[in-house]
């Protein structure tokens, strides 16, 4: 099957974890990928998985040309997408950091750093393609919220702050966009095997993976949900945010 | 002889209110002090906290912090003790509303929305949360809106930051059980006395229910508050990371 045929997609943070499987899902479908990530190295890495799926690939990456926070290099990054790849159809904004503590140990670097590249992020990278999604009347935005968005998380008053204000903010941009057949969703993963929930300490993270009715999640889990939304089975559906938890939260 | 008794909820009682000049803030503070609270408003437009204070005399304190900046919820948490020796409920009202749809939004605004509506509500929190863990006990209500759970396509920043809140309430609530601390939210619909540009904006996120909800109307800043009170009392000692619509029903789709 090859449900993306001829479509153009960005996955933001695609060097690793759901973003790499998001990338490399979307690319198994038949997308050309504009790679992104603030390290250069995982970035050619997963390109050059994708090369060998014989998918079209650009690479957006270091500072700062991958820099999601940064408005110039996401506007550079839309072109690069339409110059190279040959237009843009797909944003996935999947890029997000975690600086985790609880409230009263938590700096104001880590606050700001989190809600920056976290949601500002976002909110440049889908600025920078909404125009072009608006003329041509078509569009996929899936943003990365998180379970976390939803019921909040000790130790993540920054985190939880983005991932939940990322859930209005979908809901916003898809009222501001269903006129233009763009759908804007977001998707909340639960604990998914990644390097950033390995650095939950051990024995939390066990009993996190004890308590999933589904068993601990992988990155492809959230990237077929990704691809899904993405296909013209979604066309109809908009500023939804889907839960993906294996039945950890219901 | 029949005395007017008034309730008194709040008797020995000190609340700190943010963004206390906004109109849900002012008739928090209001309700609040007539209930028998001590009240620190903080706002930087002091000049209306200056009249509030001269009308309601004692029990009042007037602030005028910047929660943008790190080290005013520790000043602001010290001022409320310096004066009342104790602090018992928090309220965080932040609403800075340059709402925009997102092709308008720069970068600076962006910015200046997500420290005002967020940041502040974090140095706010920080500031008293020594002196709550210290005691055991405090009651957290922060001031969300129906735009941060329903988003609005008109205001794309500040319905991001009031989801935000959202997020940060539901933390706080998980997070500060164990020092007895519980933080909830209102999120209140248009509001008679608020910004009526925004109002226009948020009322046209919601047309179908309107025309459907025969009982709809602006909410006053004085409805919102007297929620805000139920949930700083002890009758609302049991609700924990909710968040409770004030709107006459706008947002039904809430779950």
């Amino acid at each position: 099957m090859s449900r993306l045929e001829g479509k153009v997609a960005i996955v933001t943070g695609s060097g690793r974890g759901i973003g790499k499987a998001i990338a490399k899902t979307l690319a198994l479908e038949g997308a050309s990928i504009l790679v992104n990530d603030v390290d250069k190295e995982v970035a050619e890495a997963t390109a050059d998985e994708i090369r060998e799926l014989n998918s079209k690939v650009a690479v957006a990456a270091g500072i700062p040309e991958g820099d999601v926070t940064d408005e110039s290099s996401c506007m550079r990054m839309v072109e690069k997408a339409k110059r190279e790849l040959g237009g843009l159809h797909i944003l996935i904004n999947n890029a997000g950091v975690t600086r985790d503590k609880v409230i009263h140990k938590m700096t104001d670097e880590m606050w700001d750093l989190v809600l920056k590249v976290n949601l500002k992020g976002i909110m440049l990278m889908t600025k920078a393609a909404c125009e072009h999604f608006k003329q041509q009347r078509y569009g996929k935005i899936v943003n990365m919220s998180s379970m976390v968005g939803l019921g909040g998380n000790v130790g993540q008053i920054n985190y939880s702050a983005s991932k939940a204000a990322i859930i209005a903010f979908t809901k916003s941009v898809a009222e501001y966009l269903a006129s233009y057949n763009v759908c804007v969703n977001a998707v909340a993963p639960g604990i998914i095997d990644t390097r950033m929930t390995r650095q939950i300490p051990v024995e939390k993270f066990a009993s996190y993976e004890r308590a999933i009715p589904m068993g601990l999640g992988t990155p492809e889990h959230v990237a077929r949900v990704v691809l899904s939304l993405c296909s013209e089975d979604f066309d109809y559906v908009t500023g939804q945010t889907i839960l993906v938890s294996g039945g950890l939260i219901i | 002889m029949w005395k007017t008794i008034l309730p008194s909820r709040f008797v020995d009682k000190t609340v700190i209110i943010t963004n206390a000049a906004g109109s849900v803030g002012l008739a928090a503070a209001k309700l609040f002090h007539e209930e028998g609270a001590n009240v620190v408003a903080n706002d930087d437009r002091v000049s209306k906290l200056r009249l509030l204070e001269r009308s309601l005399g004692s029990r009042f304190k007037a602030t005028s912090f910047d929660l943008t900046r790190p080290e005013a919820g520790i000043q602001l948490a010290k001022a409320a003790l310096d004066e009342f020796k104790s602090i018992d409920i928090l309220i965080c009202n932040e609403g800075a509303s340059q709402g925009r749809p997102l092709m308008d939004v720069t970068s600076n605004e962006w910015d200046n929305v997500i420290d005002r509506n967020l940041t502040a509500i974090f140095h706010a929190l920080q500031g008293v949360y020594d002196h709550f863990r210290g005691k055991g006990a405090g009651t957290v209500i922060l001031v969300s809106s129906i735009a941060g759970r329903s988003g609005c396509g008109e205001m794309v920043d500040y319905s991001s930051s009031m989801g935000g809140v959202l997020g940060m309430m539901k933390t706080v609530s998980r997070e500060w059980s164990r020092c007895g601390v519980t933080c909830t939210a209102v999120c209140p619909g248009p509001i008679e006395e608020g910004d009526q540009g925004l109002n226009v904006k948020f009322k046209s996120r919601y047309s179908q229910t309107q025309v459907e909800l025969a009982s709809f109307r602006n909410v006053t800043a004085e409805q919102v508050a007297r929620v805000i009170l139920f949930l700083a009392s002890d009758d609302g000692k049991p609700l924990n990371g909710q968040a409770i619509n004030v709107d006459y029903g706008l947002y039904l789709h809430s779950i």
